[in-house]
């Protein structure tokens, strides 16, 4: 049709803003969150793209934003620099080289960074337990932190001893090293990533899909400070505490969305909800221990005119009345293994629902299936507008006339 | 109360004191435990129910761990009653455990022997502990779709061993579906862990037949 790039971006970023505000766009806008399938797709390894982003994580996307064409594109964020990894020796993830074979995604892996004993010292001063607790048990590299405990003496007269204390040991110069070389690699990927961006933009007209990312504070606790079993036990066993905790992890949350946004101008906030899940806690303490404080950050995050997108991740059937509490118009709600039908009907006045094409069909299935299934979404929850169609979870593994045939369908059937 | 009834109401230091006391008494260690099992078939009950959520289920596997710890020492001959026997793990590539687990309290509560090799498990040692351990369903885990071809060649390699007849093959997880199921070669899936032992328990009648 002889648009031109700013065409094109323009027109997918007015679609996507229409579905958000629960208008009806002039299509239902395909946006879904791409991670490993550019490699699997050109037959680089992710261990190459993790250790070289400028150029096999290029070619591989390249590859990709050549042949597919979303309304909202991701860059290669999601191949952090393994380097980084390897320089602060990150205990809760494993990637290629690391406890992942060559050519699978990198994992997280559970652990204990925080202690049941250590709530009522977190509350009462996150930094210094990030700082001197956290930061050196996830990254040993930077078990020179454990030094930084005396900082916030260092009020009038004491910092003459809390500065020896803090910087005087040989292993916070070991940490302070590792840090800045791992901080020189992440500038200049942060770098890369924007450039990559403009390309999205000049080369093929796709906006880039967040500006930030952030979490629900419980999961910011729950995921790797305390860890899934020891936190969800603290709901029974230290309620309080747990409670105080989540409290306090609200600006954090808030803070991560908003400086995101101001970093890259991109107003898309993804929030990744983890433990809210079904059978992970009943209803009742999902509303004492888990929405509150994220509604408090989606509220911040709308009041400063961002757009959280909330990626639910697993099941939340049980969870849709509850989130009629959101901001009307403001947010997307993602969804993974939920009845869409019903997401539709109780939250589709409210939020943007977006989702959720199975990965597994995408691996399993025919191009056909693919279709069917992206007619159902396209029917029920694209009626009357406020509806993004994405697969259900992340895309690494899927057969590429999956793909296209998914991508196809949506262009021509979700037209309004 | 009954150590039935305090497992069932997570009474920790309930339960403690009173296993403590009944060993004290001479109690038939068997009995107690059975009672402790009993507690927890009531617990997996109120988990399919919705009435427990993972918060209780985890409690409660804390407390039956710490019943057997400190009533096994006292059994004199071992007993062999079991609904089946399954080996459990989370496939190679795959470093995900949490709903393997919570599968594996389920599955214990109601009565099945659980081998479980972890996570990252590579086919080889799914094959041994069939071949060691007289298993009768083989239950793989996985929340990524990068487990599927592990699961498949699991399977492959039980065919061509020719223990795929005598065995069932279950799989569990995030992404599964029947075509999944279909691809794997797979009797059953699920993707949550009550309807899984349910489908175990079909799968043992079926295998008994």
């Amino acid at each position: 049709m002889g648009k031109t790039t700013e065409e094109l971006y323009n027109a997918s970023l007015k679609r996507v803003n229409d579905a958000i505000a629960l208008k009806v766009p002039d299509r239902v806008p395909i946006i879904p969150v791409i991670q490993a399938f550019p490699m699997y797709n050109s037959g680089i390894t992710i261990k190459d793209a993790m250790y070289d982003y400028k150029g096999k994580a290029t070619l591989a996307f390249d590859k990709f934003f050549e042949e597919f064409k979303p309304d909202l594109g991701w860059d290669p964020i999601f191949m952090v620099p393994a380097k980084v990894l390897d320089i602060l020796d990150l205990q809760w993830f494993r990637w290629p080289g690391h406890g992942v074979e060559d050519n699978r995604m990198y994992q997280f892996v559970e652990g204990e960074f925080m202690t049941g004993d250590e709530y009522g010292e977190f509350a009462s001063d996150p930094t210094n337990f990030i700082l001197s607790k956290y930061l050196p048990r996830c990254f040993t590299s930077l078990k020179g932190f454990e030094n930084f405990s005396s900082i916030r003496q260092s009020i009038w007269l004491g910092w003459f001893t809390s500065f020896p204390r803090s910087f005087a040991a040989k292993e916070i110069m070991d940490s302070l090293k590792a840090i800045m070389e791992a901080t020189d690699i992440l500038m200049d990927w942060l770098t890369y990533l924007g450039e990559y961006g403009q390309k999205m933009k000049s080369k093929w007209g796709i906006p880039v899909a967040y500006g930030g990312f952030s979490f629900a504070p419980f999961d910011l606790l729950g995921d790797t400070m305390r860890g899934t079993v020891p936190i969800m036990m603290d709901i029974r066993r230290r309620p309080e505490e747990l409670l105080k905790a989540v409290d306090a992890l609200i600006p954090i949350a808030i803070e991560m969305g908003v400086r995101g946004a101001k970093a890259t101008g991109i107003p898309y906030i993804w929030i990744w909800l983890h433990k809210g899940v079904d059978e992970f806690m009943s209803d009742e303490q999902f509303k004492t221990f888990y929405w509150p404080s994220l509604l408090k950050v989606v509220n911040a995050l709308v009041d400063e005119g961002l757009v959280p997108i909330l990626y639910g991740e697993g099941s939340m059937n049980s969870r849709l009345e509850t989130m009629r509490e959101l901001p009307v118009g403001k947010t997307v709600c993602h969804f993974e293994n939920v009845d869409m039908t019903r997401a539709k009907e109780v939250l589709g006045d409210i939020a943007c629902i977006s989702g959720n094409v199975p990965n597994a069909l995408l691996c399993t299935g025919t191009p056909q299936d693919v279709k069917d299934y992206c007619k159902y979404l396209i029917d029920v929850c694209g009626k009357n507008g406020g509806f993004m169609l994405d697969t259900n979870a992340l895309v690494d593994e899927a057969k590429p006339e999956n793909m296209k045939a998914m991508f196809e369908f949506t262009r021509e059937y979700g037209r309004y | 109360m009954s150590l039935t009834e305090q497992v069932a109401l997570l009474d920790e230091e309930g339960a403690l004191s009173y296993i403590k006391e009944a060993l004290a008494n001479g109690s038939d260690p068997i009995a107690i435990i059975e009672e402790g099992q009993k507690g927890m078939e009531i617990v997996g009950n109120k988990f399919k129910n919705n009435e427990y959520f993972l918060p209780e289920l985890l409690i409660a596997a804390e407390l039956f761990s710490e019943i057997m710890r400190t009533v096994e020492p006292h059994i004199k001959t071992k007993s062999t009653k079991t609904l089946g026997k399954l080996v459990l793990g989370t496939v190679k590539g795959d470093l995900h455990d949490i709903g393997k687990n919570i599968f594996k309290v389920i599955s214990e509560a109601n009565g099945f022997t659980i081998i479980d090799l972890g996570v990252d498990v590579p086919p080889e040692k799914f094959i041994e502990a069939v071949v060691n351990e007289n298993v009768n369903i083989v239950a793989m885990s996985g929340l990524l779709t990068t487990t599927f071809s592990s699961m498949k060649t699991v399977v492959e390699q039980l065919e061509q061993k020719g223990l795929r007849n005598n065995i069932k093959v279950i799989i569990g997880g995030a992404p599964m579906d029947e075509g999944v199921q279909k691809l794997v070669g797979a009797d059953a899936w699920t993707r949550n862990a009550s309807d899984g032992v349910d489908l175990c328990k079909n799968l043992m009648q079926q295998l008994n037949k």
